[in-house]
């Protein structure tokens, strides 16, 4: 078997887990915060990958990062950066396809901290960025490991988008779930089965870590 | 708790007490010792309406109408219904100044032989009747 | 002195009503806003410590302008010097009780104060425990020193003994007292409790739909200088006995029940739970050494 395909959908899975972290949480606050009349609207569009088929995301990503575009022309041209059949690419795709499994767990825990936990804080002379970091976050420490392994598994399980705008480049953007599919293609059922037995062991291990946490099971370690 | 009406017709204090007398009309006047004097409550003025409150364990009742005793709220009264339980019984009263309840023991309403409509001098000592003001 | 000239409309449920107050606390008074849930009280508290705006007025302490709805005032609320409780405490749970006061250590200020607190309010022995592990007393005791670790000069108490069993409610009541003269505060608190009340607070206002209805000494107040019965007390009728032709009301008046006997037909006027006053005249009472 090659672990290529393997190790490139961990790195991808590893990297979009990364940067959605860092997006989700400012989005996720204010998100539980705002009462702004674009909250839904910007709540829709995060919800969006969930019903959308892969296919269609990939599909207008595919167009939109084409050099033959103006927005991928001013890429290419401005920065050098071509996004379509490259890793870099892959993960923006990725971000934005597994966004909902990252921002949805983090505003709910969220929104259900007591705001007088808040407003304790702010009569204590706290500002909002020291509520965050030393009340909110620490508080939700569950949401959080639930939303980052979620995110890790789903980004592992992507396969639509992932072809549509990656294609199928060995080492560069051909990932496990694309491998398998690869493998298939050309009769090749042992080495398709080798690659699916790793994927539903990894996903099952990434979503009993889920079920232990919220379960209660590792409270004593999330504490 | 027994409950008539009255008005003050006259007060006598010292440093911390009063003597009140009340007017309840037709004739019947109670008195009244309070641990207050006209400065500690204001409502204390010859003239002034107020509710006059006792317990119906409070009241004494006698068959003899005159009869030389130191209870100094006197009342003629006639029996409009006897509750008896075990140890207390209850006797309804009628009178000038309205409806009083009083709470005696059953033994004494025994030996006593009270019966409806008899007419019967009811008593409460000073001491224990409340003023509030109205 | 706090000066409140406020309005502001309120919305519970699908009620509006308007919360339209003028009202002056004395400085080192202890008041109590007395009146049916939804009457305003809390409003007033997050109003006066600057959590909600009015809709329009004036708030004024000690002469300074906290808020002005045309001038265009409003200081923060941490600038307000308030300390506050919560009704449901608040703690932080990811603190231990130690870290929640620290917490509430403005930079630059001596430690001390924490230290202080911590043996006023008897906290050594649970410093190390996370909200959590806390009785609903302990709770109490580390939400009201952390809110004096900032040194405030108003203490808002947001019915902070309602949750807490008797013996514990009236130990905390002492420690209310306590903190009121040590840091020589102005305290606002806000409860149902009629006897605790009349044990706290200097001047009461009760809240009837956004309005205060009453104000002034609570003993006066609740027992409405009703009757010239010397012996009197507050409690709640716990129990009521139907005898034959007497009943029996128990009456639990701080840690004590006592039991008062009554004509049956004052009886229907009471259920458990109530509100009273007990009273008898000064006469009747026996007293002994003990």
């Amino acid at each position: 078997m090659n672990w290529i395909p393997l190790i490139l959908t961990l790195k991808l899975a590893l990297v979009t887990t990364l940067v959605l972290f860092v997006l989700a949480i400012p989005l996720s606050y204010w998100l539980s915060i705002t009462k702004s009349k674009i909250k839904p609207v910007i709540e829709t569009l995060v919800s969006m990958p969930l019903v959308l088929p892969p296919t269609v995301l990939g599909f207008y990503l595919l167009l939109a990062f084409s050099p033959q575009n103006v927005f991928g022309a001013w890429l290419e041209n401005w920065f050098g950066i071509r996004l379509v059949f490259s890793f870099t690419g892959l993960v923006l795709a990725s971000c934005i396809y597994s966004l909902p499994f990252m921002v949805q767990p983090i505003q709910a825990g969220l929104s259900g901290i007591s705001s007088s936990l808040t407003e304790a804080a702010s009569l204590l002379g706290k500002n909002r960025l020291n509520t965050l970091f030393y009340i909110l976050l620490p508080n939700i420490k569950s949401s959080i490991i639930t939303a980052v392994v979620l995110t890790f598994a789903h980004t592992v399980g992507e396969f639509g988008v992932v072809l549509m705008i990656g294609g199928n480049i060995p080492g560069k953007t051909k990932v496990a779930s694309i491998a398998v599919y690869d493998e298939v293609e050309s009769l090749n059922y042992s080495l398709a089965n080798q690659y699916s037995i790793v994927l539903i062991i990894l996903s099952f291990i990434t979503l009993f870590i889920v079920y232990m946490i919220n379960g209660g099971h590792l409270k004593r370690f999330t504490r | 708790m027994n409950q008539v009406e009255g008005q003050i017709s006259g007060i006598q204090s010292s440093d911390h007490m009063s003597l009140v007398f009340l007017d309840l009309g037709n004739g019947i006047e109670f008195q009244s010792i309070l641990l207050d004097t006209q400065e500690s409550a204001h409502y204390l003025q010859k003239g002034n309406r107020v509710n006059i409150l006792f317990k119906e364990t409070e009241l004494v009742l006698s068959k003899e109408k005159e009869i030389n005793i130191s209870l100094e709220n006197q009342i003629l009264a006639s029996i409009t219904e006897i509750k008896k339980g075990e140890i207390l019984t209850r006797i309804r009263l009628k009178t000038v100044i309205g409806d009083l309840v009083a709470l005696i023991s059953t033994t004494s309403s025994n030996n006593m032989s009270l019966k409806v409509k008899e007419p019967i001098l009811a008593m409460v000592k000073f001491n224990e009747v409340i003023l509030s003001p109205l | 002195m706090i000066e409140l000239k406020l309005q502001k409309s309120l919305r519970s449920g699908d009620q509006e009503m308007l919360l339209d107050l003028d009202i002056s606390i004395k400085k080192g008074e202890f008041v109590t806003f007395y009146g049916e849930s939804g009457s305003g009280k809390t409003s007033t508290l997050r109003l006066i410590s600057g959590l909600v705006e009015g809709d329009s007025g004036t708030i004024f302490v000690d002469n300074d302008c906290w808020w002005d709805m045309n001038a265009k005032i409003n200081l923060k609320p941490a600038k307000r010097k308030i300390g506050y409780v919560f009704q449901d405490y608040a703690l932080f749970p990811n603190m231990t009780a130690y870290e929640n006061l620290e917490f509430a250590l403005p930079k630059y200020q001596d430690k001390a104060i924490i230290d202080e607190l911590i043996a006023i309010m008897d906290l050594k022995d649970i410093l190390n425990l996370k909200p959590d592990m806390l009785s609903g007393g302990q709770k109490q005791r580390v939400a009201l020193a952390r809110a004096l670790v900032s040194k405030p000069k108003i203490l808002l108490l947001d019915e902070p003994l309602s949750a807490l069993d008797n013996i514990m409610r009236l130990k905390l009541q002492d420690y209310l007292i306590k903190i009121h003269h040590k840091y020589h505060l102005t305290t606002i608190l806000v409860s149902h409790d009629v006897g605790e009340i009349i044990k706290l607070s200097q001047k009461v206002f009760e809240f009837q739909k956004g309005k205060i209805i009453r104000s002034g000494n609570p003993k006066e107040i609740f027992t409405h200088g009703k009757t010239s019965a010397k012996f009197q007390f507050t409690g709640e009728v716990i129990e009521i006995f139907h005898e034959k032709v007497i009943g029996i009301i128990s009456v639990l008046i701080g840690q004590d029940i006592v039991k008062v006997v009554c004509d049956l037909s004052e009886l229907e006027e009471f259920k458990v739970g109530d509100k009273v006053m007990v009273g008898s005249k000064a006469f009747n009472p026996i007293i002994q050494k003990i």
